[in-house]
């Protein structure tokens, strides 16, 4: 058969509420959850009387099905993801060109019903600066 | 009536199936016609009904279409001692997610959907008698997984 014919767009993506596809998946959901540890001090009556909250991190989290075997749908764990259509611009005062975005856990399934389908999970470290170095 | 993806999948589904009639045994058109929902085709028994009994998108590129594929005998008139290797001829042929992309791969331009079939297998099936209808059912269920950019 024939490639797809491409679609002709009319106007432009809700940058809030649009979900964008990456490069070769088409993404079916995509989470960021942004964190930050905290250290708790108490009082000497277990009160909370003061609060630390350190070291942000986002923990991304998407699934999708692979259109083609390149880019993140074949990338190896622990590496770096250079970018992402779906957090390309700063969120919540994280910025993704700044510290290092790492590939963590990658679950691939395949099914009688769908395409192969990827999970991931990547982690964005603003304070790692250099990636994929040893300790 | 022009074609919608509901109506273009099971009528390829079904030109397919002709394309393989002489190959699986199954008897012409005018003895077994193939027929495709909806159509003004009148009740002729026995027959090959292909409808597209539901749709979903799980993606805004992609739908999954589950197509039933029953030959439709009369119940109460017809005993038709093919109707077991018709049945399972229509079984094999709508399995043969290979066969059927070879064929549509043959197709020339003008015929082809810009659909990219990337997967297809029978669900399930079953006999059924409809009392009301006077009519058994060797029902196949068939789905079909697609990609397309026309939907983005």
């Amino acid at each position: 058969m024939p490639a797809p014919l491409p679609v002709i767009i009319h106007g432009t993506d809700d940058p809030l509420h649009d979900m964008q596809d990456e490069a070769n998946l088409d993404i079916q959901e995509f989470k960021s959850k942004f964190t930050r540890e905290t250290r708790d001090r108490k009082d000497g009556k277990g009160n909370l009387r003061r609060r630390e909250c350190f070291n942000p991190l986002v923990a991304i989290s998407f699934s999708a099905l692979v259109v083609t075997a390149a880019g993140l749908a074949v990338q190896h764990p622990g590496t770096r993801v250079t970018s992402l259509v779906n957090y390309a611009t700063e969120k919540r005062g994280f910025d993704p060109a700044v510290g290092t975005m790492i590939l963590d856990d990658v679950e691939d399934t395949m099914s009688l019903e769908e395409d192969l389908k990827t999970s991931m999970n990547i982690t964005h470290a603003p304070f790692v600066v250099t990636a994929e170095e040893g300790p | 009536m022009s074609p919608n993806s509901e109506t273009l999948i099971p009528s390829l589904l079904s030109e397919y199936l002709d394309s393989r009639r002489g190959q699986l045994g199954l008897p012409s058109a005018e003895i077994l016609p193939f027929v495709v929902a909806p159509s003004t085709v009148e009740q002729l028994f026995p027959r090959v009904m292909f409808v597209a009994a539901d749709m979903s998108f799980p993606h805004t590129k992609r739908i999954t279409l589950s197509i039933t594929v029953e030959l439709q005998t009369g119940a109460e008139t017809q005993e038709i001692p093919e109707e077991n290797i018709w049945t399972a001829a229509v079984r094999h042929a709508v399995s043969d997610k290979a066969s059927f992309r070879t064929w549509l791969s043959a197709l020339p331009v003008e015929q082809r959907t810009g659909y990219e079939v990337r997967k297809m297998w029978a669900v399930d099936g079953g006999m059924a008698v409809d009392d009301g209808n006077k009519i058994r059912g060797r029902r196949t269920s068939v789905n079909i997984h697609l990609r397309t950019d026309e939907l983005a």
